[in-house]
Order: structure tokens, then sequence, then C-alpha cells
């Protein structure tokens, strides 16, 4: 399929120019050559996060960028999602971005884990090995294909273990009408190379001691799943629960490797729980909600800390059911898809 | 634009602003307008027609969408039948923006309903309800997230 062909040139800095495509977005542009700016809407000007000044070439101003920006445009800012290339263009990247550099990876593995949900195992290539915070996230770089003939980028949180520093792994769950998912699911193939944005995010294990509930929903199990191979690896004396619900015991994955961080982690216990049992199926786990297994389980939880990852209506649900059991709200930690 | 049916109201200026910024992104022309040629203002005109000879304002079926959505919330992914309509909704990480200047970002939440006695279902985002309810807007004809508002009648009324 034809994507834009003509190619321009952005001045980035010093003398370095990178090609950027007739149509693609500045923000796209830069992203396929490697430069990640901020962004966390995806490049629906929407969150401002990438904002730059333009020195040369822009062409004029949108509305959007004028309820984003406001002031700002009179010194010279733009956000690079609302730019398309229509000719060379003089940017000022924002500090640290041209040096945080990017991923280059190659798939060398993929795991089908339920019928919507895929573990994607990437080998670093370039750098070789890279060190990540469990808990942290990158962007993907979808490249053109026949589903969308533009770059886009995608935020996946990282589900490897950090002591494999040339590994890194991406849980993904196909969203329908997804542009990156529909890449990921029918067009990346085994020894494809990929680029991603170094590691980024905050959501991170507290330095603590305390007593953490970890809890996890489809997809987001990937940055707990990361933190419980931190736990393992640095032998720390911290009991943890892992709550891990789902519609039924086949949307469940990893339930092996998950039960085996008992023998890792002391104080570990893994809490499946499946809101709906299939007709003569054999469960064991918890039925009902993931909310209504930790209810179940604690009376008490103002000396806990919680771990919260996955869609935003269990979030808020786990949120009110932790603070009901007194976990103070500054002890709860979370990534709110 | 004064719509016709009193419900959807903004200037055509508005329209075609919106319409501009949509055609000159790949993605949101794919995405929001699929393969409908037809000038933004004129979409919605025929969809709040033919919404209205299926005697529903486009507030009252994005209301219903809104309702089940919360009650799918609630339930997270686990279905649950409420007046004859199963439903639930699945989330993805990330947002997605209204193209409408100022309206902001929406959760990547897809609600499935299914109309038990007449087995028909049909699936929305939050940003379709908020593009219903604001801008009655259910997208062109050949987005993959067009809703088509006799289905969504069918299903939900």
């Amino acid at each position: 399929m034809g994507g834009p062909s003509r190619e321009y040139f952005i001045k980035v800095g010093g003398d370095r120019q990178v090609p950027a495509k007739l149509g693609y977005t500045l923000l796209t542009a830069l992203a396929s050559e490697g430069i990640f700016l901020p962004t966390a809407c995806g490049g629906r000007g929407a969150c401002g996060l990438c904002r730059l000044k333009v020195l040369a070439g822009a062409g004029p101003v949108t509305e959007t960028e004028v309820a984003r920006l406001g002031d700002l445009i009179g010194a010279g800012y733009r956000l690079a999602c609302q730019i398309h290339v229509d000719g060379d263009l003089v940017v000022d990247l924002p500090a640290g971005v041209l040096q945080a550099g990017s991923i280059k990876a190659r798939l060398a593995a993929m795991e089908v884990l339920t019928a919507d949900i895929r573990l994607f195992r990437f080998e670093l290539e370039e750098p070789p090995s890279i060190g990540f915070t469990p808990g942290q996230y990158v962007r993907l770089f979808c490249p053109p294909y026949p589903g969308s003939p533009v770059p886009v980028t995608r935020e996946y949180s990282i589900a490897s273990d950090p002591a494999q520093p040339n590994i890194l792994e991406l849980i993904i769950r196909r969203a329908p009408g997804g542009i990156c998912t529909r890449y990921c699911f029918e067009y990346l193939k085994i020894g494809q190379k990929v680029f991603m944005s170094r590691p980024e995010g905050q959501f991170r294990l507290s330095d603590t001691c305390a007593p953490a509930v970890f809890v996890a929903g489809g997809s987001g199990l990937a940055p707990l799943l990361a933190m419980l191979y931190q736990l393992a690896n640095t032998h720390q004396r911290r009991p943890v629960t892992l709550f891990f619900g789902a519609r039924t015991s086949s949307d469940l994955y990893l339930r092996e490797r998950l039960s085996s961080f008992d023998r890792l982690i002391q104080g570990y216990r893994f809490v499946p729980v499946v809101a709906q049992v299939g007709q003569g199926e054999h469960w064991d786990g918890e039925i009902g909600l993931v909310t209504d297994a930790i209810q179940r389980a604690y009376k008490d939880l103002s000396g806990h800390e919680g771990y919260l990852c996955g869609p935003p209506g269990m979030i808020d649900a786990a949120i009110k059911v932790l603070t009901g059991l007194g976990m103070p709200t500054e002890r709860i930690y979370y990534d709110k898809f | 634009m004064t719509g016709r049916y009193g419900a959807v109201t903004r200037d055509q200026a508005d329209i075609l602003s919106v319409e501009q910024a949509i055609r000159s992104d790949p993605i949101l022309a794919a995405s929001f307008l699929g393969l409908d040629e037809r000038p933004l203002g004129q979409i919605i005109a025929a969809d709040m027609a033919e919404l209205a000879a299926l005697g529903i304002t486009h507030h009252e079926l994005a209301r219903r969408m809104m309702e089940l959505t919360a009650i799918a919330r609630q339930n997270m992914e686990t279905p649950v039948t409420v007046g004859g309509i199963e439903v639930y909704c699945q989330q993805w990480k990330g947002h997605i923006a209204c193209p409408w200047p100022g309206c902001g970002l929406f959760e990547k939440t897809l609600t499935v309903a299914r109309r038990l006695d007449r087995d028909a279902d049909v699936g929305w985002t939050d940003l379709n309800t908020h593009l219903i309810a604001w801008h009655g807007f259910f997208e062109g004809k050949g987005s993959p997230f067009r809703l088509e508002p006799q289905r969504l009648v069918r299903v939900l009324c």
C-alpha cells in the first residue's frame, strides 16, 4: 500500500538532521527516527506533552494548539502532534530527548496466552542490554502497514525479569480496531526488528518492607509480574499477595509461573479469581469479582501497600475496597489504563 | 449548523474546521470517516434524520448507552443481564481524543450489549457515546467504529 513518500528533513540540533515523510506529523516523523517525545494521548492534541520549539518550517498554529499552549505559542512552542510535515523543519528538542535515545530490538518469541492476549519477547540489539525499574513501560513504534498509512506509538508495560537486561517482554491484549495491536498480532513476525522508547514511568515498588497487595486484571498483570521478579531477585522479606482476576479460567494466563513465586518470595500468595465457572469445570480458586476476593481475605489493611494495574473500572473498585479496609490512599500505587 | 431536528446545534464553521482537521490526518480520517466522502455536516444530518424516523433522539440513545456502560463497568468484564440485555465491557491502556476541540480524552472502553430476545448485538466505545451525545456523530460509513443508528436502536430500545 502506498503511504506518504516525499521526504523532507528535520534539523534536530547541532548538525543532526533526520528525514521526515510528507504527511507524517512531526511527532511520528521523529518517532520514526527513534526520537520519542513525551505524549500521553497518543498524538491527539489532548495532553500537550509533545510541545517543543519549532524554529522554522511549521505551518499555521491550529486551534488545538491555541487551546493547549496559550501564551507559549508566542515563545515559539508548538505541539509536535499537530504539525504535519510538508517541508523542511528546524526544531529545538526538549532537554534529554535526544540523549534518551531509543531501543532497537528483535521479536524473538511470541506466546499465545489467551484468545486475545499474547506475550511478545524481544531481544535487544541496540543497546544490547538495558536497565529498567519494574513498573515502567515502553512506547512501541508501529510502522506504516496496510492497517495504517502512518506510524503510531503505543505504551506497553514491561513484564520481564529485570535480571535479564537483554530481554524485554510485553503482554499485549488485542483491541478491536486497534492500530498497534493489529500490527503486533497480524503483521509482526519472529525475527522482525522493532523500535521502542527507553523505559519510562513512575509506577514502581516503594522501598519499604510493608506487606503488599497486588491486584491485576487482563494485560495489567505485566508490571506486577516484573515487580514479582524484582522481589524474587532481591530476596526481600516482604509478604505479597497477588489477586489476579478474570472472567473465566481460560482468561487467567501464566498461572504456573505466578504460582512458582511462592518458592522464591517469602510470604507470597497467589489468588486467582474468576467471575464465572463453567458447568462441570473444576475450579478451586476464588469466584466472583477480584474486589470480592480481597474483601473475603482481609479485615484490616491499614499496614499494607496496594499495587494495582488493569482496567479503570477495576482500579476504581479496588481503591474503594482497599481504602474501606483501612489502607491509606497514599499507599495505593496504580497504573490505570 | 442548526439541526432540523433541534438536537445538534453548532455553527457551520465549527463543523468545517473539525472536518478539515480530521481529513488532514490519515489515521483520524480512516477512524472517524472511513470511506465516507460526504461532508461531515451531511453525515450527521443523515443520521439525525434516520433517528427521527426511528422515533428517538441521539440524546436518549446516548443516555441508554451511558447507563449500560456504567452497569458493565461495575461488573468489570463479567457479563450482566439487565432488562433483557446482556452487557459487559473491556478496557485497554490509553485514551482517545474527541476530534472536536476542547472535548478532551476518553478511556479506551468497549461496551458490548446483546439483546437476548433478538439475538442482536452491538459494541461501542466511550468516545462513541460522547460523539453521539454531544455532536450527533455516529462516524462515517466504512469507519471501523461507525455505529448504525438502526442497529443501536434494535439492540437498546
